[in-house]
């Protein structure tokens, strides 16, 4: 029996949880939401998650090692997506270089996000 | 007369005993409606966010019937949603203006109101779907006093007719500032402006060239460098200005003729303007000394050697 692949969606903003949620829907995977940074820690350690969506850049900007707790050492998993407003170029290479592996910027295409997270689940 | 003042006092009292009671008891029905209304919102968003997605054209039903306030709840909501997407069906949308008469509502609201929240009644109408007939009869605003409201129509008459934009920009009176030149160019994603910059940066008109100048910079042009160049050195004072800041904001290489005497006959608050930049895009001291005389090279200097570089960054 294969388990169900787990999303982590992060965001402060309900509206734009609420708009990646519903552009998942059909899809077989279990998807948990949070709000706040605490309760992102506190999930992330008791659980592994295969893809974690964060809709805003705070948490990997304020020097805490967030990338390095949520995966482990030689593991791909999970993949990172981060998707915000800013659009400057230093803020999107320094996500990359931090180990983001996707980075969009707001107005997003649903579809896309959608097509992008099947490809990430599939591989 | 004793009596008469132990009345009025009590009256008093017994009024702001009343007032008080009122006032909890509309703060606690508020509370209690708060949550419904961000469960019901969140069912709206879902609703519409499915019909857009979907390819059967189903109804959209949305359960604001109880909600206080429910056209301009709806229209915040819509107003989210297309700033936040792009690329989805416009047809659930347009099928809930008509339904709910939001343009009709959104244009009466504006009638009645005054500067921002005229303008906000405005923005909100040209985050819809709006019919040309609710453009013409806003385009009214495109002479109001707020400049706000003037550029808040100018947004409905580009969203009714995209084919007309060009010329919508550049009749806009005053020239349009760096932010409302953002808000435009927010629009290339949704499909309403044309995205071949070159007709724009050679324009005569301002905000034409502007709009120009922004794509180039949005996405990185770097082709359009000796068109740039040609502005820096010709353009008018704020077309120039901004072509310079294009050329820092793509990292090109400063060491111009153009570039050198643009800036020679710069405003000191502009200059200081452009050092600013100039350490947040994090040019090289060596890299622009020749442009500076020994007073702003020291300047420039301590600024990127001093914690001040790491302020402009954050």
């Amino acid at each position: 029996m294969t388990s169900v692949p787990r999303i982590l969606i992060l965001s402060s903003d309900e509206l734009l949880a609420e708009l990646v949620c519903t552009s998942l829907a059909g899809l077989e995977v279990e998807i948990r939401l949070v709000s706040d940074r605490a309760s992102f820690e506190r999930l992330t350690e008791r659980q592994v998650f295969d893809l974690v969506i964060a809709l805003h850049l705070r948490p990997f900007c304020c020097g805490a090692e967030v990338i390095g707790r949520l995966r482990p050492r030689r593991l791909r998993r999970p993949e990172i997506y981060v998707v915000s407003w800013q659009q400057s170029e230093q803020a999107v290479l320094g996500l990359l270089e931090c180990g983001v592996d996707q980075y969009m910027t707001f107005p997003l295409n649903l579809m896309r996000l959608r097509g992008k997270v099947i490809g990430a689940l599939n591989r | 007369m004793i009596r008469l003042l132990y009345i009025l006092y009590f009256a008093a009292a017994a009024a702001a005993v009343v007032l008080l009671a009122v006032r909890l008891a509309g703060d606690r029905l508020r509370r209690r409606r708060h949550p419904r209304e961000r469960l019901l919102c969140r069912y709206a968003v879902r609703q519409i966010v499915s019909a857009q997605l979907s390819e059967e054209a189903a109804p959209v039903r949305l359960p604001l019937r109880r909600i206080v306030g429910r056209r301009h709840r709806l229209c915040e909501l819509l107003s989210e949603l297309t700033a936040a997407t792009y690329g989805l069906d416009a047809t659930p949308v347009r099928r809930l203006v008509r339904c709910y008469r939001l343009d009709r509502w959104l244009l009466r609201r504006a009638r009645l109101s005054r500067g921002c929240r005229r303008a906000r009644y405005l923005k909100w109408l040209a985050d819809l779907p709006v019919e040309r007939a609710a453009a013409r009869e806003a385009a009214r605003y495109l002479g109001d006093r707020c400049r706000e409201v003037r550029f808040c129509a100018l947004l409905v008459q580009i969203a009714a007719d995209p084919q007309q934009v060009l010329q919508s920009i550049a009749a806009f009176d005053p020239p349009l500032t760096e932010g409302e030149t953002a808000e435009v160019v927010h629009l290339l994603r949704r499909g309403l402006l044309p995205i071949a910059y070159r007709p724009l940066i050679e324009s005569e008109n301002e905000n034409l060239c502007r709009l120009g100048l922004a794509i180039v910079e949005r996405f990185g042009i770097e082709e359009a460098e000796p068109t740039l160049l040609r502005i820096v050195a010709e353009g008018s004072d704020a077309c120039s200005a901004v072509a310079l800041r294009t050329l820092v904001s793509m990292h090109r290489p400063l060491q111009r003729r153009e570039v050198t005497e643009r800036v020679r006959r710069m405003p000191r608050a502009e200059l200081r303007a452009l050092l600013h930049l100039l350490a947040r895009e994090g040019y090289a001291v060596g890299a622009v000394r020749h442009l500076f005389d020994t007073e702003e090279r020291a300047c420039y200097e301590s600024m990127v050697g001093s914690y001040k570089r790491q302020l402009v960054w954050s």
